[in-house]
């Protein structure tokens, strides 16, 4: 009795798990699909199940084990070999060498599911199949006999999976059928959808069950292209730890501006992240330009990445205020990664950001624009969590972030960040914005918060000309201009403004190791 | 008119071949898998087989191989969305490489057929 508790309480060992062929999948199902298990997938026709089942076959053979493809009724072997080639993932050299496509529809129709749970155990064991995948799962519901004949098919593949050690995909078209015998039968079931937002689809997909192990739950988008379905996991879902990285208030990186660096106590502290919100045509992307070029300057690598503007159109307009940006370029000290920002996916382009992140060694980021990042996603409410965790993420990869952010109104007193609770996220918040002063439209560069540091609480006008940015002395006979409003104050009730021209603590121009 | 074999799992595909090829004048049988090919072969003794490679139960190259050792051996055309190199030189009529247009079916079948 003793031996026998013993042994129940021995810690299992862990199923070994194989890969669904998309890296991003596996991550949400922590590792991939249990080997030998069979799985559901479920989503209404043209949302990529077929796509996925042929990733999963390619990815199996990709490993040098073969894979079997069983259609029921669905398109032609030969118009889904047409389909595939245009993927990256599809290598004609498996095709009937490591891939075998047979059509079960014949076997099924002649012999019922008997014959069909037959036919797969011959050819799994003949070929020492890794991986089966059955396209028109949804066609045994009209061939069973009854509802425990899909049951002893389903225990029959199970037996036969576990023995063999291959991991079975059965293709769905049902995908409300949770209490249908097969969705409490099989091990896991993974739901597709494709919903429009506007005139956009988004494609989603949701691992509604996943028996012995934990998985990333929610949904999550995805998109299909050349390279086949890419899954791209919540990011707020992946990457929930708070950061270990400190922003570090006694290393400040500076703007290159010495009368904006002494705005800032001598510069951004290391670290830290800060919003840019302001007009179009305000001086965001010239002033985090400066920040880029500043830090490549000292040494450190730069990465820009936003959506309107081309690299070329860039470099052009910094040259027009006197800074070339071309020489850093070619010297991979800068990049300019610019994106399209047309039916893209929020989650999709904050893993480009983190690839650009993770594969270089880059103290200094800007991101050009947050709108994509925020606007395209399919629950506003997600955005503070969604921004909150690319945060996190970039300050525990120590670099220090400028991000732009456009205000709702081009004038008027509507300061409101048009991402929602963006002003709490960032660290520091700097406005930059127009207003119109005797008959002509100035720039205004303010500071509305830094976070463990001071900072100048006066409204000074930006100035950008071909000799580069320079900030005034404020209008200390005015008030009202944040609001776009200004009027003249009482001589009494101006205060003094000290010029805003030292630094008064630099960063070191030897760049720090990342630790 | 010929008699013709179509060995092929894929029921839409094998069914519309049978009609093109009756309405050429040929006498067409079908077999949805390798081992009901082989055993159509011995009785039916067709002049042409058109045949797939990935079948149930015995796969088209077993069945070629099988039918290569006969005497005399039916002309083959093989259909397939394999590359050729899967046939590993065993001679064959003909290789339609999957989709192929209906004249290239045709057009084998004639060069294919004595």
């Amino acid at each position: 009795m003793g031996g026998s508790e013993e042994k129940q309480e021995a810690p299992q060992d862990e199923i070994p798990r194989i890969s669904s062929g998309t890296s991003y999948l596996d991550q949400i199902l922590e590792g991939g699909w249990l080997c030998g298990g069979i799985y559901i997938v479920a989503g209404p026709p043209g949302t990529g199940k077929t796509t996925l089942g042929n990733q999963f076959c390619f990815s199996v053979a990709n490993r040098g084990e073969a894979a079997l493809y069983v259609t029921l009724l669905t398109e032609t072997h030969s118009r889904m070999m047409l389909h595939l080639r245009s993927l990256a993932f599809f290598r004609s050299e498996y095709v009937g060498t490591r891939i075998y496509y047979l059509s079960g529809s014949v076997t099924l129709k002649d012999s019922g599911l008997s014959g069909l749970l037959e036919l797969l155990t011959r050819t799994v064991r003949e070929r020492r199949i890794k991986a089966l995948v059955l396209d028109g799962f949804t066609l045994l519901h009209s061939y069973a006999k009854s509802p425990m004949e899909l049951r002893e098919f389903l225990q029959g593949l199970s037996v036969l999976c576990e023995l063999t050690g291959c991991t079975a995909l059965l293709l769905s078209t049902e995908v409300n059928k949770a209490v249908d015998v097969e969705y409490a039968m099989v091990d896991g079931i993974l739901a597709l959808s494709a919903e429009l937002l506007g005139l956009k689809a988004i494609r989603g997909l949701e691992v509604i069950k996943f028996r012995g192990s934990n998985n990333i739950p929610g949904k999550h988008t995805f998109l299909i292209d050349e390279r086949g379905v890419n899954v791209y996991p919540r990011w707020e879902a992946v990457f929930r730890a708070t950061p270990r990285a400190v922003p570090d208030s006694s290393v400040r990186l500076r703007f290159g501006i010495p009368s904006v660096d002494a705005m800032c106590q001598g510069g951004l502290i290391a670290g830290s992240s800060t919003l840019l919100l302001g007009s179009p045509g305000g001086g965001k992307t010239i002033l985090g330009l400066n920040f880029l070029a500043e830090g490549v300057a000292r040494g450190e690598r730069g990465l820009y990445f936003g959506f309107a503007e081309s690299a070329e159109t860039l470099i052009r307009k910094m040259k027009s205020v006197g800074l070339d940006l071309a020489p850093h370029v070619e010297r991979g000290l800068l990049r300019l990664e610019v994106h399209a920002p047309v039916e893209t996916l929020p989650d999709a382009m904050v893993q480009q950001l983190m690839d650009h992140v993770s594969q270089h060694e880059y103290q200094r980021l800007f991101i050009d624009g947050l709108e994509p990042f925020c606007k395209e996603a399919i629950d506003p409410e997600r955005t503070p969590r969604f921004m909150s965790a690319l945060l996190n993420a970039l300050r525990d990869h120590h670099l220090t972030t400028l991000a732009t952010e456009q205000t709702h109104t081009l004038f008027g007193h509507d300061l409101r960040s048009p991402v929602q609770g963006a002003e709490a996220i960032f660290d520091n918040v700097m406005l930059l914005r127009l207003v119109e002063l005797n008959g002509r439209l100035r720039r205004l560069l303010s500071i509305l918060k830094m976070r463990d540091s001071d900072n100048d609480p006066f409204l000074r006008e930006l100035v950008i000309s071909g000799q580069g940015l320079q900030v005034q002395e404020p209008y200390a006979e005015l008030e009202g201009m944040l609001t776009d409003m200004p009027h003249h104050r009482p001589p009494s009730a101006r205060p003094k403004a000290p010029r805003p021209t030292k630094s008064p603590k630099r960063r070191p121009r030897k760049p720090r190791g990342r630790g | 008119m010929s008699r013709i074999l179509i060995v092929e799992d894929e029921e839409i595909l094998a069914a519309s071949l049978e009609d093109i090829l009756e309405d050429e004048g040929h006498h067409v049988r079908m077999a949805r898998n390798g081992l009901e090919a082989l055993e159509l072969l011995t009785r039916e003794r067709p002049d042409l087989v058109l045949l797939d490679l990935m079948l149930p139960l015995m796969d088209g190259l077993t069945v070629l191989k099988t039918l290569r050792r006969e005497s005399p051996a039916p002309a083959v055309v093989v259909m397939t969305s394999c590359e050729r190199t899967v046939l590993r030189e065993v001679p064959v009529q003909g290789f339609l490489r999957k989709p192929f247009s209906l004249d290239a079916l045709l057009g084998a079948v004639k060069a294919a057929l004595p």
